[in-house]
Protein backbone atom coordinates (compact mmCIF):
# COMPACT_ATOMS: atom_id res chain seq x y z
CA UNK A 1 0.00 0.00 0.00
CA UNK A 2 1.40 3.03 -0.93
CA UNK A 3 0.97 6.54 0.49
CA UNK A 4 0.96 10.10 -1.42
CA UNK A 5 1.50 13.06 0.64
CA UNK A 6 0.81 16.41 -1.56
CA UNK A 7 1.66 19.64 -0.90
CA UNK A 8 1.13 21.58 -3.86
CA UNK A 9 -1.33 20.53 -6.83
CA UNK A 10 0.04 20.89 -10.54
CA UNK A 11 -2.46 23.15 -12.69
CA UNK A 12 -4.86 21.39 -15.12
CA UNK A 13 -3.66 19.58 -17.64
CA UNK A 14 -0.27 18.81 -16.55
CA UNK A 15 2.46 16.34 -18.27
CA UNK A 16 4.04 13.95 -15.88
CA UNK A 17 7.16 12.30 -16.38
CA UNK A 18 8.20 9.30 -14.54
CA UNK A 19 11.46 8.37 -14.17
CA UNK A 20 12.62 5.67 -11.86
CA UNK A 21 15.85 2.82 -11.73
CA UNK A 22 15.41 0.71 -14.18
CA UNK A 23 17.96 -0.16 -18.10
CA UNK A 24 20.99 2.44 -17.28
CA UNK A 25 19.32 4.17 -14.73
CA UNK A 26 18.24 6.67 -18.11
CA UNK A 27 14.90 7.36 -16.30
CA UNK A 28 16.54 8.68 -12.75
CA UNK A 29 19.71 10.82 -14.79
CA UNK A 30 16.88 12.16 -17.10
CA UNK A 31 14.64 13.03 -14.48
CA UNK A 32 17.18 14.50 -11.44
CA UNK A 33 18.71 16.49 -14.60
CA UNK A 34 14.96 18.20 -15.66
CA UNK A 35 14.78 19.07 -12.12
CA UNK A 36 17.59 20.74 -11.61
CA UNK A 37 17.48 22.41 -15.14
CA UNK A 38 14.14 23.42 -15.03
CA UNK A 39 14.07 24.30 -11.21
CA UNK A 40 11.21 22.47 -10.29
CA UNK A 41 10.14 22.48 -6.32
CA UNK A 42 9.08 19.39 -4.62
CA UNK A 43 5.43 19.15 -4.80
CA UNK A 44 4.66 15.18 -3.12
CA UNK A 45 5.98 12.38 -1.53
CA UNK A 46 5.33 8.99 -1.57
CA UNK A 47 6.08 6.28 0.65
CA UNK A 48 4.91 2.82 1.45
CA UNK A 49 5.23 -0.25 4.28
CA UNK A 50 6.70 -2.44 1.92
CA UNK A 51 9.72 -0.53 0.94
CA UNK A 52 13.09 -1.03 2.59
CA UNK A 53 13.23 0.72 5.77
CA UNK A 54 14.38 4.55 4.43
CA UNK A 55 15.31 7.52 4.99
CA UNK A 56 17.24 9.76 2.78
CA UNK A 57 18.93 13.14 3.69
CA UNK A 58 19.72 15.57 1.09
CA UNK A 59 21.54 18.67 2.01
CA UNK A 60 21.11 18.09 5.78
CA UNK A 61 16.63 18.02 4.76
CA UNK A 62 15.23 14.83 5.19
CA UNK A 63 13.31 13.36 2.53
CA UNK A 64 11.05 10.22 1.07
CA UNK A 65 13.33 8.16 -2.18
CA UNK A 66 10.43 8.26 -4.04
CA UNK A 67 9.08 11.98 -4.85
CA UNK A 68 7.39 14.19 -7.46
CA UNK A 69 8.35 17.82 -8.35
CA UNK A 70 7.00 20.55 -10.16
CA UNK A 71 6.31 23.72 -12.42
CA UNK A 72 3.77 24.98 -14.44
CA UNK A 73 2.65 22.55 -16.54
CA UNK A 74 5.57 19.93 -16.15
CA UNK A 75 5.59 17.26 -13.22
CA UNK A 76 8.27 14.25 -12.34
CA UNK A 77 8.05 11.45 -10.23
CA UNK A 78 11.49 9.87 -9.49
CA UNK A 79 12.94 7.72 -7.02
CA UNK A 80 16.40 7.77 -5.85
CA UNK A 81 15.86 3.95 -5.14
CA UNK A 82 15.82 0.92 -7.01
CA UNK A 83 11.66 -0.43 -6.46
CA UNK A 84 11.20 -4.00 -5.97
CA UNK A 85 8.73 -5.78 -8.25
CA UNK A 86 6.22 -6.61 -5.13
CA UNK A 87 5.91 -2.69 -4.80
CA UNK A 88 5.36 -1.87 -8.17
CA UNK A 89 1.57 -2.52 -9.34
CA UNK A 90 0.60 -0.34 -6.64
CA UNK A 91 2.80 2.64 -6.91
CA UNK A 92 1.71 2.94 -10.69
CA UNK A 93 -1.88 2.45 -9.37
CA UNK A 94 -1.32 5.21 -6.72
CA UNK A 95 0.81 7.69 -9.16
CA UNK A 96 -2.01 7.25 -12.13
CA UNK A 97 -4.97 7.36 -9.61
CA UNK A 98 -3.11 10.89 -8.78
CA UNK A 99 -2.10 12.18 -11.61
CA UNK A 100 -5.84 11.69 -13.27
CA UNK A 101 -7.41 13.45 -10.07
CA UNK A 102 -5.03 16.45 -10.52
CA UNK A 103 -6.14 16.43 -14.17
CA UNK A 104 -2.93 15.22 -16.08
CA UNK A 105 -3.16 15.84 -19.97
CA UNK A 106 -0.26 13.14 -20.32
CA UNK A 107 2.09 10.67 -18.41
CA UNK A 108 5.21 10.55 -20.25
CA UNK A 109 7.07 7.28 -18.86
CA UNK A 110 10.89 7.68 -19.30
CA UNK A 111 13.46 4.53 -19.68
CA UNK A 112 15.79 2.51 -21.81
CA UNK A 113 15.97 -0.43 -24.27
CA UNK A 114 18.93 -2.80 -23.59
CA UNK A 115 21.07 -2.61 -27.24
CA UNK A 116 24.07 -5.15 -27.07
CA UNK A 117 25.77 -3.13 -29.49
CA UNK A 118 25.53 0.40 -27.55
CA UNK A 119 29.14 1.04 -27.81
CA UNK A 120 29.17 1.16 -31.03
CA UNK A 121 25.93 3.97 -30.84
CA UNK A 122 27.28 7.51 -30.62
CA UNK A 123 23.80 9.29 -30.08
CA UNK A 124 21.47 6.62 -29.19
CA UNK A 125 18.00 6.52 -30.74
CA UNK A 126 14.60 7.28 -28.66
CA UNK A 127 11.54 5.10 -29.69
CA UNK A 128 8.31 5.92 -28.76
CA UNK A 129 5.35 3.26 -27.46
CA UNK A 130 1.52 5.66 -27.00
CA UNK A 131 -1.69 4.27 -25.44
CA UNK A 132 -3.38 7.01 -27.81
CA UNK A 133 -4.05 7.33 -31.66
CA UNK A 134 -3.19 10.86 -31.39
CA UNK A 135 -0.36 10.44 -29.33
CA UNK A 136 0.98 7.67 -31.37
CA UNK A 137 0.49 10.16 -34.05
CA UNK A 138 1.96 13.31 -32.42
CA UNK A 139 5.60 11.01 -31.65
CA UNK A 140 5.56 10.02 -35.53
CA UNK A 141 5.03 13.80 -36.36
CA UNK A 142 8.04 14.47 -34.65
CA UNK A 143 10.25 11.75 -36.35
CA UNK A 144 9.80 9.58 -33.26
CA UNK A 145 9.77 6.14 -34.53
CA UNK A 146 6.91 3.75 -32.77
CA UNK A 147 7.61 0.60 -31.03
CA UNK A 148 5.05 -1.89 -32.93
CA UNK A 149 5.60 -5.51 -31.56
CA UNK A 150 7.00 -6.67 -28.49
CA UNK A 151 6.76 -6.58 -24.65
CA UNK A 152 7.42 -4.47 -22.43
CA UNK A 153 8.21 -4.31 -18.35
CA UNK A 154 8.50 -2.58 -15.54
CA UNK A 155 7.28 0.10 -13.75
CA UNK A 156 6.65 1.84 -16.73
CA UNK A 157 5.10 -0.59 -18.63
CA UNK A 158 2.75 -0.83 -15.51
CA UNK A 159 2.38 3.13 -15.56
CA UNK A 160 1.37 2.12 -19.14
CA UNK A 161 -1.37 -0.29 -18.08
CA UNK A 162 -3.05 1.73 -15.76
CA UNK A 163 -3.20 4.22 -18.29
CA UNK A 164 -4.50 1.92 -21.30
CA UNK A 165 -7.30 0.46 -18.35
CA UNK A 166 -8.38 3.94 -17.50
CA UNK A 167 -8.15 5.57 -21.45
CA UNK A 168 -6.02 8.39 -20.95
CA UNK A 169 -2.67 9.67 -22.81
CA UNK A 170 0.47 7.48 -21.94
CA UNK A 171 3.45 7.82 -23.72
CA UNK A 172 6.98 5.48 -22.81
CA UNK A 173 9.68 7.30 -24.40
CA UNK A 174 12.32 4.53 -24.49
CA UNK A 175 16.54 5.03 -25.46
CA UNK A 176 18.80 2.90 -26.70
CA UNK A 177 21.22 2.28 -23.49
CA UNK A 178 23.25 -0.17 -21.53
CA UNK A 179 21.53 -2.43 -19.77
CA UNK A 180 23.61 -2.97 -16.39
CA UNK A 181 26.14 0.18 -16.10
CA UNK A 182 24.41 3.48 -15.79
CA UNK A 183 24.05 5.35 -19.15
CA UNK A 184 24.10 9.21 -19.09
CA UNK A 185 24.90 9.28 -22.73
CA UNK A 186 21.61 7.89 -23.16
CA UNK A 187 19.93 10.01 -20.43
CA UNK A 188 20.99 12.38 -22.46
CA UNK A 189 19.54 11.33 -26.10
CA UNK A 190 16.09 11.62 -23.90
CA UNK A 191 15.94 14.59 -22.26
CA UNK A 192 16.91 16.47 -26.37
CA UNK A 193 14.17 14.00 -27.08
CA UNK A 194 11.68 15.39 -24.06
CA UNK A 195 12.77 19.45 -25.17
CA UNK A 196 11.86 19.00 -28.72
CA UNK A 197 8.49 17.38 -27.85
CA UNK A 198 7.11 19.80 -25.18
CA UNK A 199 9.37 22.98 -26.20
CA UNK A 200 11.54 22.69 -23.02
CA UNK A 201 14.32 24.51 -24.18
CA UNK A 202 17.09 22.39 -21.94
CA UNK A 203 20.69 22.26 -23.41
CA UNK A 204 22.13 18.86 -22.48
CA UNK A 205 25.66 20.05 -22.43
CA UNK A 206 26.05 20.29 -18.68
CA UNK A 207 24.74 16.91 -18.39
CA UNK A 208 27.29 15.13 -20.81
CA UNK A 209 30.12 16.80 -19.11
CA UNK A 210 29.28 15.20 -15.87
CA UNK A 211 28.64 11.66 -17.94
CA UNK A 212 31.83 10.03 -16.17
CA UNK A 213 31.18 11.78 -12.47
CA UNK A 214 27.69 10.53 -12.99
CA UNK A 215 29.04 6.96 -13.90
CA UNK A 216 31.11 6.60 -11.36
CA UNK A 217 28.75 7.80 -8.38
CA UNK A 218 25.61 5.83 -9.36
CA UNK A 219 27.17 1.96 -9.81
CA UNK A 220 25.89 1.13 -6.27
CA UNK A 221 22.30 2.49 -7.48
CA UNK A 222 22.93 0.28 -10.74
CA UNK A 223 23.59 -2.44 -9.27
CA UNK A 224 20.49 -2.27 -6.79
CA UNK A 225 18.46 -2.04 -9.86
CA UNK A 226 19.64 -4.84 -11.34
CA UNK A 227 18.52 -6.78 -8.74
CA UNK A 228 15.52 -6.11 -9.18
CA UNK A 229 15.41 -5.83 -13.10
CA UNK A 230 16.11 -9.89 -12.82
CA UNK A 231 12.51 -9.94 -11.04
CA UNK A 232 10.84 -7.69 -13.21
CA UNK A 233 10.24 -9.87 -16.48
CA UNK A 234 12.35 -7.93 -18.70
CA UNK A 235 13.88 -11.36 -20.45
CA UNK A 236 10.20 -11.16 -21.94
CA UNK A 237 11.52 -8.38 -23.86
CA UNK A 238 13.26 -10.37 -26.17
CA UNK A 239 10.38 -12.99 -26.48
CA UNK A 240 8.40 -12.51 -29.70
CA UNK A 241 4.56 -12.71 -28.80
CA UNK A 242 2.98 -15.80 -30.72
CA UNK A 243 0.20 -13.70 -32.17
CA UNK A 244 3.28 -12.08 -34.62
CA UNK A 245 5.71 -14.96 -34.93
CA UNK B 1 23.28 -46.25 4.54
CA UNK B 2 26.75 -46.20 3.69
CA UNK B 3 28.90 -43.65 4.99
CA UNK B 4 30.30 -42.25 1.59
CA UNK B 5 26.53 -40.99 1.07
CA UNK B 6 26.48 -39.19 4.32
CA UNK B 7 29.11 -37.51 3.46
CA UNK B 8 28.30 -36.65 0.10
CA UNK B 9 25.03 -34.97 1.23
CA UNK B 10 27.49 -33.18 4.02
CA UNK B 11 30.02 -32.17 0.97
CA UNK B 12 26.86 -30.75 -1.64
CA UNK B 13 25.47 -29.21 1.67
CA UNK B 14 28.09 -27.09 2.71
CA UNK B 15 28.59 -26.17 -1.07
CA UNK B 16 25.13 -24.96 -1.22
CA UNK B 17 26.14 -23.25 1.82
CA UNK B 18 29.21 -21.67 0.77
CA UNK B 19 28.04 -20.82 -2.92
CA UNK B 20 25.00 -18.60 -0.60
CA UNK B 21 27.06 -16.92 1.47
CA UNK B 22 29.58 -15.55 -1.50
CA UNK B 23 26.40 -14.38 -3.27
CA UNK B 24 24.88 -12.87 -0.52
CA UNK B 25 28.38 -11.32 0.52
CA UNK B 26 28.80 -9.84 -3.27
CA UNK B 27 25.65 -8.51 -3.55
CA UNK B 28 25.37 -6.54 0.00
CA UNK B 29 29.30 -5.86 -0.51
CA UNK B 30 29.28 -1.80 -1.18
CA UNK B 31 31.38 -0.95 -4.40
CA UNK B 32 34.50 0.70 -2.40
CA UNK B 33 37.54 -1.10 -0.59
CA UNK B 34 38.60 1.76 1.86
CA UNK B 35 41.12 -0.54 2.95
CA UNK B 36 42.62 -0.58 -0.54
CA UNK B 37 41.34 2.83 -1.65
CA UNK B 38 39.56 1.99 -4.84
CA UNK B 39 36.59 1.96 -6.22
CA UNK B 40 35.24 -2.16 -7.50
CA UNK B 41 33.96 -1.21 -11.16
CA UNK B 42 30.58 -3.06 -12.45
CA UNK B 43 31.26 -5.87 -14.57
CA UNK B 44 29.38 -8.69 -16.39
CA UNK B 45 30.82 -12.03 -17.41
CA UNK B 46 29.25 -13.90 -20.47
CA UNK B 47 30.32 -17.26 -21.52
CA UNK B 48 30.14 -17.28 -25.21
CA UNK B 49 30.71 -21.53 -25.71
CA UNK B 50 34.44 -21.15 -26.70
CA UNK B 51 35.43 -18.50 -24.60
CA UNK B 52 34.51 -15.89 -21.76
CA UNK B 53 33.81 -12.36 -22.58
CA UNK B 54 34.45 -9.63 -19.81
CA UNK B 55 33.19 -6.52 -19.99
CA UNK B 56 33.87 -3.92 -17.16
CA UNK B 57 32.67 -0.11 -16.85
CA UNK B 58 35.51 2.08 -16.22
CA UNK B 59 34.63 5.52 -16.29
CA UNK B 60 37.31 8.21 -15.49
CA UNK B 61 39.71 5.95 -17.10
CA UNK B 62 41.17 7.87 -19.96
CA UNK B 63 43.99 5.62 -21.95
CA UNK B 64 44.62 1.37 -22.16
CA UNK B 65 48.07 2.62 -20.47
CA UNK B 66 46.25 3.06 -17.02
CA UNK B 67 44.75 -0.58 -16.98
CA UNK B 68 46.72 -3.72 -16.30
CA UNK B 69 45.02 -6.89 -16.56
CA UNK B 70 46.56 -10.43 -14.83
CA UNK B 71 45.72 -13.62 -14.75
CA UNK B 72 46.07 -16.40 -12.10
CA UNK B 73 44.77 -20.14 -11.78
CA UNK B 74 41.17 -19.34 -12.51
CA UNK B 75 40.69 -15.83 -11.15
CA UNK B 76 41.33 -12.56 -13.43
CA UNK B 77 42.69 -9.06 -11.49
CA UNK B 78 41.88 -5.72 -12.85
CA UNK B 79 43.49 -2.26 -11.97
CA UNK B 80 42.96 0.65 -13.68
CA UNK B 81 43.69 4.34 -12.64
CA UNK B 82 41.51 7.08 -13.37
CA UNK B 83 42.59 10.78 -15.20
CA UNK B 84 41.32 12.36 -11.86
CA UNK B 85 39.70 11.48 -8.48
CA UNK B 86 36.61 11.21 -7.57
CA UNK B 87 35.20 13.27 -4.49
CA UNK B 88 33.21 11.11 -1.92
CA UNK B 89 33.96 14.24 0.49
CA UNK B 90 29.94 14.63 1.54
CA UNK B 91 29.64 10.59 2.33
CA UNK B 92 30.73 9.34 5.26
CA UNK B 93 30.57 5.85 4.38
CA UNK B 94 33.37 6.43 1.62
CA UNK B 95 35.29 8.08 4.57
CA UNK B 96 35.40 11.45 3.14
CA UNK B 97 37.88 10.07 0.57
CA UNK B 98 38.97 10.93 -2.83
CA UNK B 99 39.40 7.44 -4.96
CA UNK B 100 41.42 7.27 -8.36
CA UNK B 101 41.89 3.41 -9.12
CA UNK B 102 39.74 0.86 -9.34
CA UNK B 103 40.27 -2.54 -8.86
CA UNK B 104 38.10 -5.98 -9.35
CA UNK B 105 39.40 -9.20 -8.96
CA UNK B 106 37.28 -12.01 -10.91
CA UNK B 107 36.69 -15.42 -10.45
CA UNK B 108 36.43 -17.49 -14.22
CA UNK B 109 34.21 -20.50 -13.96
CA UNK B 110 36.15 -22.78 -16.32
CA UNK B 111 40.20 -22.34 -17.10
CA UNK B 112 41.25 -20.26 -19.71
CA UNK B 113 44.13 -19.62 -22.07
CA UNK B 114 45.84 -16.90 -20.66
CA UNK B 115 48.16 -17.23 -23.62
CA UNK B 116 45.54 -16.48 -26.52
CA UNK B 117 43.69 -13.99 -23.87
CA UNK B 118 42.83 -10.25 -25.91
CA UNK B 119 41.67 -6.67 -24.72
CA UNK B 120 40.17 -3.72 -25.71
CA UNK B 121 39.35 -0.37 -24.02
CA UNK B 122 36.79 1.70 -25.81
CA UNK B 123 34.50 4.69 -24.41
CA UNK B 124 35.37 3.62 -20.85
CA UNK B 125 34.42 0.29 -21.28
CA UNK B 126 37.28 -2.26 -21.06
CA UNK B 127 36.50 -5.66 -23.00
CA UNK B 128 38.40 -8.63 -22.23
CA UNK B 129 38.28 -12.22 -24.13
CA UNK B 130 39.71 -15.39 -22.82
CA UNK B 131 39.25 -18.72 -24.91
CA UNK B 132 38.86 -21.62 -22.99
CA UNK B 133 41.08 -24.04 -22.54
CA UNK B 134 38.86 -27.17 -22.90
CA UNK B 135 38.67 -27.87 -27.07
CA UNK B 136 35.24 -28.98 -28.47
CA UNK B 137 35.17 -32.10 -30.92
CA UNK B 138 32.93 -32.25 -33.88
CA UNK B 139 30.29 -35.52 -34.60
CA UNK B 140 29.45 -35.57 -38.15
CA UNK B 141 25.79 -35.61 -38.05
CA UNK B 142 24.72 -38.82 -40.80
Amino acid sequence: MWTLYDYKAPPENFKLLVGVPDVGLVGPIAASFLVRTLDLEMIAQLDSEEMPPLLLFHKARPLLPVRIYGKDDICILISEVAISPKVMPQLAKTVVDWAVKRKVASIIALSGIPVPNRIEIKTPKVYGAAIMDDDRAFLERNGIEILKEGFMSGLHALIMKECFLRKISGIALLVEAYLNYPDPGAAASLVSTLSKLYDLKVDVTPLKEQEEEIRIKLRELMKRTMETIRQTGKEYEYTLPPMYA
Amino acid sequence: MEDWFYEYIRRIRREIEELIAETEERMMRPLVDYERRCLLPLYELRDLGDEILIRVDLPGVEKAEDITVKGGENKIFIEAKMKRATSFEGLVTYARCNYQRYSLEITLPVSVDYKKASAVFRDGILEIRLPKKVKFFKVKVE
